[in-house]
């Protein structure tokens, strides 16, 4: 059935996709995403801090299994040399093969985050401050957005280590905040610092700067949540370069 | 003759260490040349630096007058290395023929097809080929886009005698069409049925051009060896002087 599907995707989509389909940690992937739903479902409704944990850790774990997987996949020599040898193969591939990611990533992610906001306890709302659910909602968009920039540039960067490497990464601004004083780093080479970091804190802090409130803190955390991408693109483009221009496994 | 791929003083190197040095090569479309030489030789070296995965460290490569990586991309090169399916256990044949040709209905009768055998496999996973069975799917997937540069590695690796005979037979029919082909192999025997000139490739250089027309295979593994302890030799004697 496969190449009867493939053979009606342009040709250019067709390497993407069947990366895709033969890749062979699907259901791993799927058990991940079992227990996440299995869990929310058994977690009592009030204990809130349960379901935010939930939604804290499933969408970087979600994207290490796609993503780190993914391009492992690809990475193989056998793989890779498949794809190369046809006419037109080149960077497009990569960035195919990162949007078809991120599509599988956002249809994994999307019912288990649906179903842990459903289990968010509802308390009344104060007046002039944002609904807890959208609070939620607000955070973990955000956060899921910086999990899979984070992991899909270490993955397409690094050839093996993704999960340690992201965590180093993730844990940078906390790493600043302590060594930072400790060194006697000045607070604005600190704060520039943490720009190389994903906008944890940002992300943390969106649903507040989109309500009006902490105003001394907007133009840092939109800034951040901005540049972030931006830096990600930049990363990725240049890990997608090295490995369709010199593939270090490929051993013809 | 129209030379497709055209290298001149190439010379790689990793570190200190001398990989391939001063290298001059020249393929012709419609040529099947062969490249011999014994392990650690620079064999795959070169092939990378002809796919353009590598950079020489000086000198040229270039194909249809483009660098190689140019080349590889724009029009597409045909590519066979030595490998298990690894990655692709999961695929079948005719999926992974979908990254190449449009109209797989027609894959049946296509001649390099039906030379190679491959239709009864064509929907088996790669999982449970035989080394030989994935070995000609390889070669299909190298052969139906009909690349004007093709660049094998070890071809013969895995099989039989029968399919050998047919792999030189889909060989001659794309050299026949135009297409340049460059053969590295450890297999005197083969590469002097398919091609029309060996290079002997020894410690990073061509010590050696032979045109095996008409040469006995004894007098083929004799000029190998020869050609092989004479380099080594110089190399050895060299060694000690310095």
């Amino acid at each position: 059935m496969l190449p009867h599907l493939l053979i009606r995707l342009p040709a250019a989509w067709r390497p993407p996709a069947l990366l895709l389909a033969t890749w062979r940690r699907w259901r791993t992937m799927l058990a991940a995403c079992l227990v996440s739903v299995v869990c929310l479902a058994s977690v009592d409704a009030a204990r809130a801090e349960l379901v935010m944990a939930i939604l804290l850790y499933t969408p970087p774990i979600l994207a290490l299994m796609v993503m780190g997987g993914v391009f492992a996949h690809w990475r193989r020599a056998s793989v890779w040399t498949t794809i190369a040898q046809r006419a037109g193969a080149g960077l497009a591939d990569g960035w195919r093969l990162l949007a078809l990611a991120a599509a599988l990533y956002l249809v994994l992610l999307l019912p288990i985050v649906g179903l842990a906001l459903r289990r968010m306890p509802i308390p009344s709302p104060a007046a002039g401050v944002l609904h807890p659910v959208e609070r939620a909602a607000v955070f973990v968009s955000a956060w899921g957005i910086i999990s899979f920039l984070t992991v899909a540039t270490v993955a397409v960067l690094a050839r093996r280590g993704v999960a340690g490497l992201m965590i180093c990464w993730m844990a940078v601004p906390a790493v600043l905040a302590f060594a930072g004083p400790a060194m006697g780093l000045e607070k604005e080479v600190t704060e520039s610092l943490a720009y190389l970091a994903p906008p944890f804190h940002a992300a943390a802090r969106l649903h507040d700067v989109l309500m009006g409130e902490s105003a001394d803190l907007t133009r840092r955390v939109v800034t951040h949540l901005l540049t972030f991408p931006i830096l990600c693109a930049g990363l990725i483009t240049l890990g997608l370069q090295r490995l369709v221009d010199a593939p270090t496994e490929v051993d013809p | 003759m129209d030379a497709l791929v055209e290298a001149r003083g190439v010379q790689h190197a990793i570190g200190t260490r001398a990989i391939l040095t001063g290298l001059a090569l020249s393929i012709a479309r419609g040529e099947v040349v062969g490249v011999v030489g014994p392990n650690g030789a620079g064999k795959s070296t070169l092939g990378r630096l002809l796919l353009g995965f590598l950079s020489p460290t000086s000198g040229t490569i270039t194909i249809g007058g483009t660098d190689p990586m140019t080349y590889r991309r724009t029009h597409g090169v045909g590519f066979l290395h030595e490998d298990g399916g690894r990655g692709w256990e999961h695929a079948t044949p005719r999926a992974l023929l979908a990254l190449h040709v449009d109209d797989l209905g027609a894959l049946t009768r296509d001649p390099i097809c039906r030379t190679l055998g491959i239709a009864t496999h064509l929907d088996r996973r790669v999982a449970t080929l035989s080394k030989g069975q994935w070995r000609a799917c390889q070669l299909a997937m190298l052969l139906l886009p009909r690349s004007a540069f093709l660049l094998l590695d070890e071809p013969e690796a895995g099989l039989d005698p029968g399919a050998q005979g047919r792999l030189h037979e889909v060989l001659a029919m794309r050299a026949a069409a135009g297409a340049a082909i460059l053969v590295l192999s450890h297999h005197l025997d083969s590469l002097a049925s398919v091609t029309q000139r060996i290079h002997l490739l020894v410690r990073g250089g061509f010590h050696d051009q032979i045109d095996p027309t008409g040469m006995s295979l004894s007098a083929l593994r004799a000029r190998y060896i020869r050609g092989v302890d004479a380099t080594l030799a110089h190399h050895v004697m060299r060694g000690r002087a310095a």
